[in-house]
């Protein structure tokens, strides 16, 4: 038996340096990746703006009173920049991802609103994927509208409850007046709350929920190039082996032991790298690991790793060539990852994806993983990931079983 | 009538393993299940809602329409201040909005008294911001009625006769155009199922499982063609061959993706559809054998997948769309499929892409001869 499992090291062996240099390049892309969407969404709000461009008739000189002033004084400032510019340049500069969207201001827009006919701004987003301006239009535009429509329901509504009432000689004055004083009533309306930040309690900040995603989705996406070691469609060997006296279970398992030790030795890798990336970034490390990278981290990728192995031995003996061995591994990744949260947080799902996203095995690891950095003892998740691998592999060997069966018959 | 004999015979091939038409079944059915599923209630942001005092009919009335939106953002209520506290203390909501004891009486004297809710977030962030302009929004309807019967009745004491509720009426009955914006797209496109920020990453995702059918078959190829299952067929048409093999299981899993998104309504128009199916195919298989002219080795080809499939997800316009890297996402083919529904100057991109990259590649194959002669 030894020697069938020295067989497979040395299979995988062949297999390991490249994974091991494609790992760390993973892991650099990762790294990149996730660093330069932590500085663009998280390292301070001042780059988190939404950037809208301003095309179209802005010559007014009320209109460019409004727009400076939303921008000094306003609590949009906070959250929205406006940049004027050509309809032409708000285009290009959108296609370069410059300005998240931009809206044109139709001709004479405010003459014709002062006189009551309002002629429909335009609000333009890029066609393919939306990226966060194009999701929050419907906020951004709803704020503007909302602001708009009640200020004129009240300037209009005493101009004609004064007209009604005879004192029709002082509705246009009181209009105008009462119209100012929406204005400064708009620029007020953050009074109507208080916030309170409760900061990060048991529920992780959002870089930390990222780095537990991104963890799971790599360990499982490293499995995959060992499908060329694993996935066969000649069972003789295995035939072999059986008419030795080496029983099909403990085939797996030998195969199973080296497929583990090499996963272990890339996570190895993979942790070293992360630790050596967060070096170069300490605005990112001390975001997400502020005490350091807690120990429990680590040893939590334990379980995770072993559930892990035990999947992909699973996906590799259903298969029967490469080409549906990597696709049904991929699809099976893909599918899984993104009903547990790796890829959109999990609570922007509908109540039944949740609560199917986190009995997945990659649910379990996330929140599992996730535990780390709240200290909570997630014990079920530690069954939850053994009990999946003993489940996974155990299918292995039925489906090995089968398989060795049909070729040796 | 040959190709397609010869693409009957290599598709077989695929279809003789259980395993590729368990994938070929998964695909439909999860998708239709998936998009089914999204269209339930669900939010980008999660705000909890919560009365500190239930018979406060203003706070009531701002919940009930709050709770009634259809948006990026999930409205939930809670019984009680501690509970909806608790909710974004244990990460189950991004914000709490507690609407406070005398809600009505603040928003009635607004700007004069203040603080009618109290927001309790977990970290402050720009969509956050965002959002709690749409609590001011529907507040604002409240105070913007409130301080116009309020200054008639400081201005206009001839009118303290008229009641407030025959105030209201003139309020209400103002007649104000409230198609304040229009929304467009530069190539106006009116794209399907795109929309729903859950069912739009699933077109993405679905080119990129086609480049990796491409790439899984490339590698298929090479090992059959080291077990000398093509060793019949003449050196010069070992390229042919290798283009035919990849492009017959891209197409295959190519249809089953197109049906798929037909039977959960993301895809658009047929012929557009079908169009931009056939060109990816051929623009997959130009790119996966160029990269088997770039890595000649199996397991180094097996273990740029992972790789490649990180960098699709990341840098393809599939979940976000970073134009600051367009430069980067012109080299990946997800990039034409999702872009060329949109606009389709992409399907001239992915026709030049896929040339560009089978020169490349015959380049190399003849810079490799070349120096391996020398």
């Amino acid at each position: 038996m030894k020697n069938y499992f020295y067989l497979q090291l040395k299979r995988v062996s062949k297999v390991l340096p490249f994974v091991i240099v494609l790992t760390v390049a993973l892991l650099i892309t990762l790294t990149a990746i996730l660093g330069g969407m932590f500085e663009k969404f998280f390292s301070s709000e001042k780059n988190q703006k939404y950037t809208i461009a301003v095309a179209g008739d802005t010559d007014n000189n009320y209109f460019k009173l409004g727009l400076s002033a939303m921008q000094s004084f306003d609590e949009t400032k906070f959250s929205i920049e406006f940049k004027e510019m050509s309809e032409q340049k708000a285009q290009k500069a959108m296609e370069k991802g410059e300005v998240g969207a931009y809206i044109i201001i139709p001709k004479d827009f405010v003459e014709n609103a002062l006189s009551g006919d309002v002629n429909p701004i335009t609000f333009v987003t890029s066609a393919g994927m939306e990226g966060v301006s194009g999701l929050f239009k419907k906020e951004i535009t709803a704020l503007v509208t909302d602001m708009v429509i009640y200020s004129q329901k009240g300037s209009y509504g005493l101009y004609d409850a004064l007209s009604s009432n005879g004192l029709s000689k002082k509705a246009g004055q009181h209009m105008d007046k009462i119209s100012i004083q929406y204005a400064e009533l708009i620029f007020q309306r953050n009074r109507l709350y208080s916030v309170e930040e409760l900061g990060v309690s048991d529920g992780l900040s959002t870089p930390q929920y990222y780095v537990c995603a991104v963890m799971v989705l790599m360990l499982v996406l490293v499995g995959l190039p060992f499908g060329s070691v694993y996935i066969r469609k000649d069972y003789s060997l295995n035939r072999l082996q059986l008419s030795r006296g080496y029983p099909v279970g403990r085939q797996v398992i030998c195969e199973y032991l080296a497929h583990l030790i090499a996963m272990m030795l890339l996570t190895g890798v993979a942790l070293i790298v992360v630790v050596l990336a967060l070096g170069y970034m300490p605005a990112v490390a001390e975001n997400v690991f502020p005490n350091g990278m807690p120990v429990g981290f680590i040893a939590k990728i334990v379980p995770i790793v072993i559930m892990l192995s035990a999947f992909n031995m699973m996906m590799f003996s259903f298969s029967g060539n490469i080409v549906s061995g990597l696709l049904l591994h991929f699809f099976a990744f893909i599918s899984m990852c993104y009903v547990s949260g790796c890829m959109y947080p999990i609570y922007v799902f509908p109540d039944i994806i949740k609560k199917i996203g986190t009995l997945l095995p990659t649910g379990i690891a996330r929140a599992y993983l996730a535990t780390s950095f709240t200290y909570d003892n997630y014990f079920n998740g530690l069954i939850g990931l053994l009990v999946y691998g003993g489940v996974f592999l155990a299918v292995a060997w039925l489906v090995r079983l089968r398989k060795t069966a049909r070729v040796g018959g | 009538m040959k190709i397609l004999k010869w693409f009957l015979m290599l598709s077989k091939r695929l279809y003789k393993k259980p395993s590729f038409v368990v994938l070929l079944l998964l695909i439909p059915i999860c998708i239709s299940a998936f998009t089914l599923v999204a269209k339930q209630n669900s939010g980008f942001v999660h705000i909890v809602l919560a009365q500190t005092n239930s018979k406060d009919k203003i706070s009531a009335q701002i919940i009930d329409e709050l709770s009634k939106e259809n948006s990026l953002i999930s409205f939930t209520t809670a019984p009680s201040e501690k509970e909806a506290i608790e909710e974004v203390e244990n990460g189950l909501a991004d914000e709490a909005w507690v609407f406070a004891y005398d809600t009505e009486d603040i928003i009635n004297n607004f700007p004069d008294s203040e603080h009618a809710i109290s927001v309790y977030t977990k970290e402050q962030s720009v969509p956050l911001r965002l959002v709690r302009e749409k609590l001011t929004g529907v507040v604002y309807k409240y105070c913007a009625k409130a301080y116009y019967i309020d200054y008639i009745r400081a201005n206009f004491s001839k009118l303290d006769d008229v009641t407030d509720e025959q105030l209201s009426v003139y309020f209400e009955n103002a007649s104000i155009d409230d198609s304040l914006f229009s929304f467009e797209n530069p190539n106006n496109v009116v794209s399907n199922g795109t929309s729903n920020y859950l069912t739009s990453p699933i077109r993405g995702l679905l080119a990129i499982l086609v480049v990796l059918c491409g790439m899984a078959a490339t590698m298929y190829y090479v090992q059959d063609e080291k077990a000398g299952t093509f060793s019949h067929i003449k050196s010069r048409y070992k390229e042919l061959a290798a283009f035919g093999c990849v492009i017959t299981a891209v197409i295959n899993v190519s249809v089953v993706v197109c049906l798929s998104l037909f039977i959960s309504s993301l895809a658009g128009n047929v012929a557009t559809e079908l169009l931009i199916f056939l060109l990816y195919a051929v623009c997959c298989t130009s790119f996966c054998l160029l990269l088997k002219s770039i890595f000649t080795s199996l397991r180094a080809y097996s273990a740029l997948i992972p790789l490649l499939t990180v960098v699709f997800i990341g840098i393809c316009p599939v979940f976000f769309d970073f134009r600051k890297l367009y430069a980067v996402q012109m080299l990946l083919p997800p990039t034409y499929y999702v872009n060329s529904m949109y606009d389709h100057k992409y399907l001239i991109y992915m026709g030049v892409y896929s040339v560009v990259c089978i020169v490349l590649s015959m380049l190399l194959k003849g810079f490799k001869k070349l120096t391996f002669k020398s």
